[in-house]
């Protein structure tokens, strides 16, 4: 935590309420219809789903729980109810039995799956790994859950992209645009954040609110009071009425547990629904630089799930030809490009919501990212982008010296609102109080700016390089190939404990 | 009074907070923290789901069926047992799933394999000695380290032949039910489990040199962790997991502990009533990990908060601002006048920035 973050959460103090934090919503917020707010609950201990909520646009909220979570089968089934939304959802055509064309697929929109908090998405991630490969049960069934363990497989992975707008953790959107007066660990909760936000009052009305908030669990693990008190008793009784052929008992068991696992999910779904409509009721625009950020989201999902899924069905397989590993990547070649896209996703996440977001600008200037200053002279000088004798103009920026800078020579710039202009800083030197930047910018640029107009120069995006280092290290024939495209020998074994290997040697000269 | 003879648990509570009074008290006497809080008329917050321990048992059942075959062939998978080792000696007390009748015969069974271990040597391991130990038992010796007593149970012990090949060497393993999620395993509680590991090894390394066995056995510096795949009772191994920090992490805490137990006014520990007074009249200090161990953290925080204390704003926040209150820290911020070095800087720190 920065100094600068220490002072706004001292000035929400102050308030006595949460603040706003940057000047735009930077994340984009899909259409009712192309959001499905999920939730789970999960057994105590246990790394499967006890119950699933799941919630489509505007339609009612669809709640399935098992009446002991322990059990493969009902979990399975439960587990196949959300496999065949989900999958159709992400424009899977394997359970629809759509036929089409995977390298032109039907265009669709950014769909986004909204959870509670960060616990949910691991549970995602358990859901790939339990799934993916599973062959257990009625085949019909095990198809639908692979496809669930695949879709899930694609939206953890996602869900680790920087700037990804697919999976969104709502407690950590309300974090990323409004300052809480609390300590970190307090604001991963779901219900703390949204009673701070949406009590009135005096900060004492807003804590007490939020504190009786925080008495419900938000994650997907209930309380152990909730499980010791009310639950174990019910699954208790379910179970000992397997035994004695009570069906009435049974049933009237698991209703009552179904009930409370509903109730749990329902809370969680209703909490991110109130999220939802507290961003789109924020005076705040949306970032332009997010409508961007949900075309690269739209781009990653086709092209590494649907894609997948679809030529997966086209070859009438059941298990699709690509089944990525939920742990790691084993092929070297694609991890680099994962690598290397993973670095590119991060680079843009951070550059393009600055253009349009003047708080994010003050930041990047504060942290020495960005510079703004005047433009003190403009000045026409060969070129050094390029060996040619050609003169290109040359702008001399002044700018404060009191501000820390990581600006060094080589470094690409651009002007605020003009992210696909680069400038390219020449020279960087300290005159007392004074920075000054020598500066090429990209010939459209030229003429542009008069001599002391005020210039806020961003960071540009480099991403465009982590792509292309990326399609290199696919390239089989490339530099580094032989790395990248080696067959991965089988680990040696250390040999345990043995003798060392010198005297095993003289040893068996002995012998 | 029945006091918690879980030794690592308690020392874990302390390592969590080891700067507020209440907190020593409670973890070198014993003193369970949820019946203070009880006293005080707040619920207690802290149980464990029935489900969970239902599963660790059960976990730990499956692991430890048939010999531990299952465990043992997947150690051995992993290089962390020979080829080949085989054997359990179970020394789980009934309350656990195991046979026998208490920690204590745990301690008697646990030294008679470890002294029977330092006589054969490694030779012992291909006839009488089991591969693995299900809670294997120590108790720390000498000066009491802990008070009231100093049991721990190790989940896992591990016999190999040493690198010399003639002598037995220990390794602890640590079993947790969480599933194994590869690199995006939870780093915190791999971080516990290490560091639970690391203690376990500190006091196997006093309880073998109290036995006098110090040079007849080896302790491995690496440990191993075992986790479960998601969804199924099949372990994870988790091999080599470097201990020496977290050994050495546990013997100065135990040192401080120590220290801290000399500095907390004797009281007979079977006596509760006493030991929660005690509690009750220490000084507390309130910091945000509190709230994932301790019942009275609620209370702590409302008093730091009326007292200004930046710890309810983050621990970061705590650090910048030291001493000086929430209030004052504020008004800084605001543009009042500061007064001493320490004001002056903090109001630079805080104003930072906001020329851009």
């Amino acid at each position: 935590m920065k100094s600068r973050d220490v002072a706004e959460r001292l000035r929400a103090y102050a308030e006595g309420r949460p603040l706003p934090s940057g000047a735009t919503i930077t994340v984009p917020i899909a259409e009712p219809e192309d959001r499905i707010v999920l939730s789970f609950v999960r057994m105590g201990g246990e790394s499967l789903p006890w119950g699933i909520g799941y919630q489509l646009g505007e339609d009612p909220p669809v709640l399935l729980s098992a009446p002991d979570g322990r059990q493969r089968d009902p979990v399975g089934d439960m587990c196949a109810e959300l496999s065949k939304v989900l999958c159709g959802f992400l424009g899977s055509p394997l359970l629809t039995g759509e036929a089409v064309d995977p390298d032109n697929p039907p265009p669709l929109p950014l769909r986004q799956i909204w959870v509670p908090n960060r616990s949910h998405i691991e549970m995602i991630h358990l859901l790939n790994l339990r799934y993916s490969r599973t062959q257990y049960g009625d085949p019909a069934r095990s198809l639908i859950l692979r496809a669930l363990g695949r879709a899930s497989g694609f939206l953890f992975r996602e869900s680790e992209r920087e700037g990804q707008a697919t999976v969104i953790d709502a407690s950590a959107v309300l974090r990323d645009h409004f300052v809480f007066p609390a300590d970190d660990m307090r604001q991963q909760h779901l219900g703390f954040l949204l009673a701070m936000m949406n009590t009135d009052g005096s900060f004492d009305e807003r804590m007490q609110a939020a504190e009786a908030a925080e008495e419900f669990s938000v994650s997907h693990t209930l309380t152990p009071e909730l499980e010791r008190d009310e639950l174990s008793p019910l699954v208790e009784a379910f179970n000992k009425a397997e035994g004695d052929g009570g069906a009435e008992v049974q049933a009237a068991a698991s209703a009552a547990v179904g009930e409370i696992i509903d109730a749990e999910n329902r809370r969680r779904i209703d909490l991110v629904n109130e999220s939802i409509a507290l961003l789109m009721k924020d005076a705040r625009q949306e970032n332009k630089g997010a409508a961007e950020l949900a075309e690269d989201s739209i781009r990653e999902r086709d092209c590494y799930y649907r894609w997948q899924e679809t030529t997966g069905a086209l070859d009438g397989d059941v298990l699709p030809h690509l089944t990525t590993s939920a742990l790691t990547d084993g092929v070297p070649a694609s991890a680099s490009k994962r690598y290397y896209r993973m670095l590119a996703a991060s680079d843009k996440a951070s550059v393009c919501l600055l253009h349009d977001d003047p708080e994010l600008q003050k930041v990047a200037v504060a942290e020495g990212d960005a510079i703004k200053g005047t433009l003190a002279a403009v000045s026409r000088a060969p070129s050094l982008k390029s060996d040619s004798d050609t003169e290109v103009e040359v702008w001399r920026v002044e700018a404060s010296a009191s501000l820390p800078s990581r600006i060094r020579e080589g470094a690409k710039l651009c002007l605020a609102g003009s992210p696909d202009h680069d400038c390219i800083v020449t020279e960087v030197a300290v005159d007392g109080e004074t920075r000054v930047l020598s500066i090429e910018p990209d010939k459209k640029l030229a003429g542009s700016l008069q001599v002391e107009a005020d210039v806020l120069l961003l960071p540009a995006s480099v991403a465009f390089f982590g792509i292309k280092k990326g399609k290199e290290a696919k390239n089989s024939d490339g530099p580094g190939a032989w790395l990248t495209h080696a067959q991965p020998g089988r680990p040696r074994r250390r040999g345990l404990n043995g003798p060392d290997v010198l005297e095993r040697v003289e040893e068996l000269r002995g012998s | 009074m029945a006091t918690r003879k879980d030794t690592r648990l308690r020392f874990e509570q302390w390592v969590k907070n080891p700067t507020c009074e209440a907190n020593v008290i409670s973890a070198v006497a014993g003193v369970r923290m949820d019946k203070v809080a009880i006293s005080e008329g707040i619920k207690p917050t802290f149980g464990q789901s029935p489900f969970a321990i239902t599963r660790g048992n059960s976990f730990e059942r499956a692991l430890l069926d048939k010999q531990a075959d299952s465990l043992i062939e997947a150690l051995c998978r992993k290089d962390a047992l020979p080829s080949g080792a085989s054997g359990l000696a179970d020394y789980r007390i009934r309350m656990n799933g195991g046979s026998l009748k208490s920690l204590e015969v745990a301690l008697v069974k646990t030294r008679e394999l470890l002294e029977a271990a330092a006589a054969t040597g490694a030779e012992g391991l291909y006839g009488e000695l089991p591969a693995v130990v299900a809670s294997a038992t120590m108790e720390i010796p000498g000066q009491p380290v802990m008070l009231p007593d100093g049991l721990l149970v190790i989940d896992a012990l591990l016999l190999r032949p040493a690198e010399d090949g003639k002598l037995v060497e220990l390794v602890i393993g640590e079993i947790k039910t969480y599933p194994y999620r590869g690199g995006y395993t939870d780093s915190a509680q791999l971080a516990t489990a290490r560091g639970q590991a690391g203690v376990y090894r500190h006091a196997l390394k006093l309880f073998i040199s109290e036995l006098g066995l110090s040079d007849r056995l080896v302790i491995s510096p690496f440990g191993v962790i075992v986790l479960s795949l998601s969804g199924q009772n099949q372990p994870v191994i988790l091999p080599n997991e470097d201990l020496r920090f977290q050994d050495k992490r546990a013997e100065r805490g135990f040192v401080r502990l120590r220290d801290a137990a000399a500095g907390v006014t004797p009281f007979d520990p079977a006596d509760e009533e006493k030991g929660i007074e005690k509690v009750l009249a220490a000084d507390t200090e309130y910091k945000p990990a509190c709230i994932s161990f301790c019942d009275r953290a609620a209370g702590c925080r409302l008093a730091a908060f009326k007292a200004g204390d930046a710890v309810v704003l983050g621990e970061d926040v705590k650090r910048l601002l030291g001493d000086v209150t929430i209030d004052r820290a504020v008004e800084l911020l605001g543009g009042a006048a500061p007064s001493g070095p320490r004001e002056t800087e903090l109001a630079a720190r805080l104003t930072e920035g906001a020329a851009a």
